[in-house]
């Protein structure tokens, strides 16, 4: 059906509500209580719009739906004051706390006081009061006074989880959020009930009070959990890793993650980590490093390479690429599991499961499921990543290399050390379980002694990549990265959607 | 309207459950729904007839016995203000504050009874007798001033009237 | 001449008018036996009361039969009827005498619409607080059922229907539609937002019909004269013979049923009626259609007749026909702020404008009151209301605007005093504008 939204025609299915329709043009309708993954509620009156000439009565965008030869104004006069006065009824009541809230500086109730509010206070009565800072659990905060009963966090328990940990109590003016008698909440996606606030209601109890947002640095990035490849942003201060917030996919993982994903930023702060290279205990510099793996190698007929499945496409690429040419026939890949669910969280603790086995490298004998054979007369074991190594592949080996942020159990025994970046410090590709292939971005610098890791097996095979680009462009002229499903960039969802970020600011 | 006789043994309790009698009254409630949560408001208006006021091991009673939530029955008596989630008098008064009675003498009557009962608005007296409410409009307003105790109405109230009500009431 | 009607009040005096027995003395049930062994086509009740003209007398006004006839046809979902005795809007006691007095006739006029609407369970939602009617219409049910006028296949006609009781706890929110189906439904009675409208998906999801108690009281009636009869009735663009509720200053506070039509100057003053104002006393303020419509002046008052053409004409509604008179000892600026605490008490909070416009609106009115009033408040009052009024969920903001602003508006004056001299401001005599 065709409708005209601020002038411009636009023609949408049957179903389409109004918000959505003029997303895709590209005009921003304010919402709080719509959320593109949630369903929508109507209780903010933000997203009021002007249909026609009827200024006394004002629909919601949300749930609006579309009409044929529907006329829909989002920036009258009379929706432009309807707009301003809600505004000011969000904040009569609203505490001064800009001050002291997390959410300040990545909060749409000042971004939208600021678009499309009153400016000046014309309240001078006394500010209702509720509880403030009230554990909904150890990790999720709540505070009363900056709510405004959006429901969306309860609405994310009860659509998406099946579950009621909190609901709305008490009537008018005194309603507020509350928890049940049966305590806490206990859910491992609870805490994507705060990023869903778009108020600073809900926070983090890991990241309360640690950094305001204007002074962290962002990466657009992908979770390293498991093989869901939830985009994430990966915020850093001082490069400190402070916390990892999901980013909106609506393919992959929706707006959400797993708390266990979102946590896992601590395990990136590397307190110690292997810098330049260590050749039988000794420190050494990164080109005899090589040398020295060279000699181990030999023809390559007696090594095998065990690659993690952390590891990009374009670092599993180079050590490939090396391996062909040193002679080394055999690439495994490792593996790592956890329980799954029926949400995000897959079995496969890894995010690049997909990239390694399209490259070619078979799962590593010995490890669960695994039916590939063990060479006879192996002697070199070549480990690229972190990645749990089966005891029993160890056995009678003469040598073993280590490429790895840190050797770790392992370190003692190895023959070469060479350093190795986090997915956290590096960038590339990994195929997630559903076939997206997605851009890992770096949010951290490990400092000196820690090259790229692409770049020592590019240095081992003699190759002449400058750059990664380089690398890629090798890829692709050997067809090894088959056009897949591609995740639009975050600037591509932007022009599509503009409006329905869920209010999740980077 | 005349009153009934006050509700019987309406007094605060430490809650829980209530009478097997009760129960066998408020089972067959259920069935006028197809979903037994719709008996939620009737069957905790009977409970509370029955205990008073409508604590959590009543709440958690309710909920039981609809198939829902404690949480969600707390949703539904924190909302309601006929519904009690704190203990009350053995007798519970509501005079009416909308304007048709509050401009008819509905405003002296209610200042007579706090003064009398030496509580504020939404208090219960030291012997635990009566509990004084305000009301919005209770649609009897051409007999203002009104008032309801214990849920029957009395209407055109004298503040003599009303000592003499309250005296009565066991 | 202003005169009473007996129709839906005929019984009300009699003794025992609750009961079956002389209910059906006077003729009752015999329109729902009619139209069962007829077999009249549902869909010809549904006209008739849409010729009729008869208007919902909950407030809201909206043509019965056209909100009847909003049922999908051929709809595979059961079919409700809700009956909406939550009477709570200030000013307005008339269902209660229904309920109280006369129930059965509720009942039959329950039978003949969820007939007409093909719904075969209804349930009869009352406020708590009705401790008699409830009584009263339980047994009445219980009656009804023991005779076989309700049930499983009524009087071998094949059809079902079953009646239910069903009470509220105390909010006057529930009397709005939706956040009625919500309170039946045993959640948080939020109103809900439209579309999708009851007749489409109401109760449990489900094609649901809500009239209020006094909308169905006339069924029967109309069922068994016909829609021209009806439609002769009062006034001809709003017709019929309502109960009309005065309370406040005036000597005699009541219900009377009249047509639609009448001056509302002569309720007042005649000695059949009103008796006129109390001693000593002279009008000032008449709030007309239960408190959520706009208050008149006495002028307006003059001239004003009591039908939806006639209160539009003087800018307000027949709303609930709560009708509260004011006289001259009356303080308006404490009678706004009563009302204005009764609409934020009682709002639900689901929405902003409302949540956090009511209460704020309550201060400003106690700040005035308190002698910290400024200026600058009165336009604000006004630009308040202007941001509630019809940017809500449901209509709870609306009604709580059109006292506000009207008063705000037409008793200028008294407001400004209080502002000025606050302490010296005492009830003014005589209306200001």
């Amino acid at each position: 059906m065709k409708l005209t939204i601020d002038g411009k025609p636009l023609e949408v299915e049957p179903g389409t509500n109004v918000l959505e329709a003029a997303a895709r043009l590209g005009i921003e309708i304010p919402h709080y209580c719509y959320h593109p993954d949630i369903s929508a509620d109507g209780n903010c009156r933000i997203c009021l719009v002007q249909v026609g000439d009827a200024t006394r009565k004002l629909p919601i965008a949300c749930m609006l739906p579309c009409a044929e030869g529907m006329v829909v104004h989002t920036a009258s006069p009379a929706v432009v004051k309807a707009r301003k006065g809600v505004m000011e009824f969000l904040l009569i009541n609203h505490p001064l706390d800009c001050t002291i809230c997390d959410q300040a500086g990545e909060c749409p109730l000042q971004d939208y006081s600021y678009r499309f509010g009153p400016g000046d206070s014309r309240f001078v009565e006394d500010k209702g009061k509720k509880q403030k800072h009230v554990p909904f659990s150890d990790k999720v905060l709540f505070d009363g006074e900056r709510c405004i009963l959006c429901t969306r966090c309860v609405r994310f328990f009860t659509e998406l989880r099946d579950a009621k940990p909190i609901g709305v109590v008490n009537m008018g003016g005194k309603s507020t959020i509350s928890l049940g008698p049966n305590g806490p909440i206990d859910d491992p996606y609870q805490m994507n009930i705060i990023d869903a606030c778009p108020v600073g209601a809900l926070t983090s109890r890991d990241f309360r009070f640690k950094q305001r947002v204007w002074f962290m640095d962002f990466a657009e990035t992908v979770c390293p959990g498991c093989a869901r490849g939830c985009n994430m942003t990966a915020g850093a201060y001082q490069n400190q890793l402070l916390r990892f917030t999901p980013r909106r996919n609506p393919e992959v993982n929706k707006s959400w993650m797993c708390d266990d994903g979102r946590l896992s930023y601590k395990r990136y702060n590397l307190e110690s980590r292997t810098r330049g290279a260590v050749v039988r205990g000794q420190p050494e510099s990164l080109e005899r490093a090589l040398d020295a793996v060279k000699a181990l190698v030999g023809d390559g007929s007696r090594t095998a390479v065990l690659a993690a499945t952390t590891l990009t496409c374009e670092e599993l690429f180079a050590v490939k690429t090396w391996a062909a040419g040193a002679g080394v026939k055999t690439l495994w890949h490792g593996a790592a599991s956890w329980k799954g669910d029926e949400f995000l969280k897959l079995a496969d603790a890894t995010p690049n499961t997909a990239g390694a086995k399209e490259l070619g490298f078979l799962l590593a004998p010995l490890l669960p499921g695994s039916t590939t054979p063990r060479p006879a007369g192996l002697s070199v074991l070549v480990v690229a990543g972190e990645v749990a190594v089966p005891a029993a592949l160890l056995d009678g080996l003469d040598a073993l290399v280590i490429q790895a942020p840190a050797g770790g159990a392992l370190a003692e025994g190895a023959s070469v050390l060479l350093p190795g970046r986090t997915p956290l410090e590096t960038k590339g590709t990994w195929v997630n379980a559903t076939g997206h292939r997605q851009a890992v971005r770096p949010a951290l610098d490990p400092g000196a002694g820690v090259p790229e890791s692409w770049t020592l097996w590019r240095d081992l095979a003699g190759q002449r990549w400058p750059t990664l680009q380089h690398l890629q462009a090798a890829m692709a002229a050997a067809g090894s990265a088959p056009a897949r499903k591609r995740t639009p960039s975050v600037a591509e969802q932007a022009l599509a959607q503009p409006a329905l970020a869920g209010n999740n600011l980077p | 309207m005349a009153a009934a006789t006050p509700t019987p043994a309406a007094g605060p309790q430490a809650g829980g459950a209530p009478s097997a009698a009760l129960v066998a009254k408020l089972t067959p409630l259920k069935a006028r729904y197809p979903h037994a949560k719709a008996a939620m408001v009737p069957v905790l208006r009977a409970v509370q007839a029955e205990l008073g006021w409508l604590g959590p091991d009543t709440q958690a009673w309710v909920a039981q016995f609809l198939g829902v939530t404690a949480l969600e029955v707390h949703e539904v008596v924190s909302f309601y203000p006929m519904l009690y989630d704190k203990p009350v008098g053995k007798h519970v008064i509501h005079v009416c504050r909308t304007l048709s009675c509050d401009a008819c003498g509905g405003k002296e009557l209610f200042e007579h009874l706090c003064s009398k009962l030496g509580v504020q608005r939404g208090g219960t007296t030291q012997d635990g007798r009566f509990t004084l409410k305000a009301a919005e409009c209770l649609a009897s307003c051409g007999t203002a001033p009104v008032v309801l105790i214990d849920n029957e109405r009395h209407e055109n109230l004298t503040p003599e009237q009303i000592d003499r009500l309250l005296e009565a009431a066991q | 001449m202003i005169r009473e009607t007996k129709l839906l009040s005929a019984r009300f005096g009699q003794p025992q008018s609750w009961a079956l027995e002389g209910f059906r003395k006077d003729g009752g049930y015999e329109t729902w036996l009619k139209v069962l062994k007829d077999k009249r086509p549902p869909a010809e009740l549904v006209a008739e009361v849409k010729a009729s003209g008869l208007k919902g007398r909950g407030g809201a006004g909206f043509s019965t039969g056209t909100k009847w006839s909003f049922i999908p046809k051929g709809t595979t979902k059961p079919v409700y009827l809700c009956v909406n005795g939550d009477e709570s809007e200030p000013g307005t006691f008339k269902d209660r005498q229904i309920l109280e007095l006369d129930p059965h006739q509720l009942l039959e006029g329950v039978g003949l619409t969820c007939y007409a609407i093909g719904a075969h369970t209804a349930y009869l939602y009352l406020r708590c607080e009705f401790a008699l009617g409830l009584r009263r219409l339980q047994a009445a049910l219980d009656e009804a059922y023991k005779a076989g006028l309700f049930g499983k296949n009524i009087q071998g006609s094949g059809f079902d229907l079953e009646v239910h009781t069903h009470i509220g706890a105390g909010a006057y929110i529930c009397g709005e539609e939706t956040s009625l189906l919500n309170s039946i439904e045993g959640v948080r009675p939020y109103p809900r937002n439209k579309p999708p409208f009851p007749a489409v998906e109401g109760l449990f999801g489900c094609p649901t019909i809500i009239n209020n108690v006094e909308t169905i009281a006339n069924i029967p009636h109309i069922l068994k004269r016909g829609a021209a009869w009806h439609a002769a009735l009062g006034n001809k663009e709003d017709p019929g013979s309502r109960l009309w509720c005065v309370s406040g200053h005036v000597k005699r506070r009541g219900v009377w049923e009249i047509e639609t039509g009448f001056r509302l100057a002569e309720l007042i003053d005649s000695p059949d009626f009103c008796g006129g104002m109390r001693p000593g006393r002279k009008l000032k303020a008449v709030i007309p259609g239960g408190s959520s419509s706009r208050v008149l002046l006495p002028d307006e008052v003059a001239v004003a007749t009591m039908d939806a053409p006639g209160m539009k004409q003087v800018n307000s509604s027949l709303g609930s026909a709560g009708i509260i008179v004011l006289d001259d000892s009356t303080d308006m600026v404490d009678a706004v702020l009563n009302l204005m605490r009764f609409y934020a008490h009682e709002s639900c909070g689901q929405c902003t404008p409302c949540r956090e416009g009511t209460p704020w609106v309550v201060k400003v009115l106690e700040r005035i009151m308190s002698g910290h009033g400024r200026a600058e408040d009165l336009d604000l009052l006004l630009d308040l209301a202007d941001n509630m009024e019809g940017r809500t969920v449901c209509a709870l903001a609306d009604g709580a605007c059109w006292p506000l602003v009207s008063i705000v508006q037409k008793f200028r004056a008294e407001f400004l005093a209080k502002i000025r001299a606050p302490a010296r401001a005492a009830a003014p005599a005589g209306a200001g504008a």
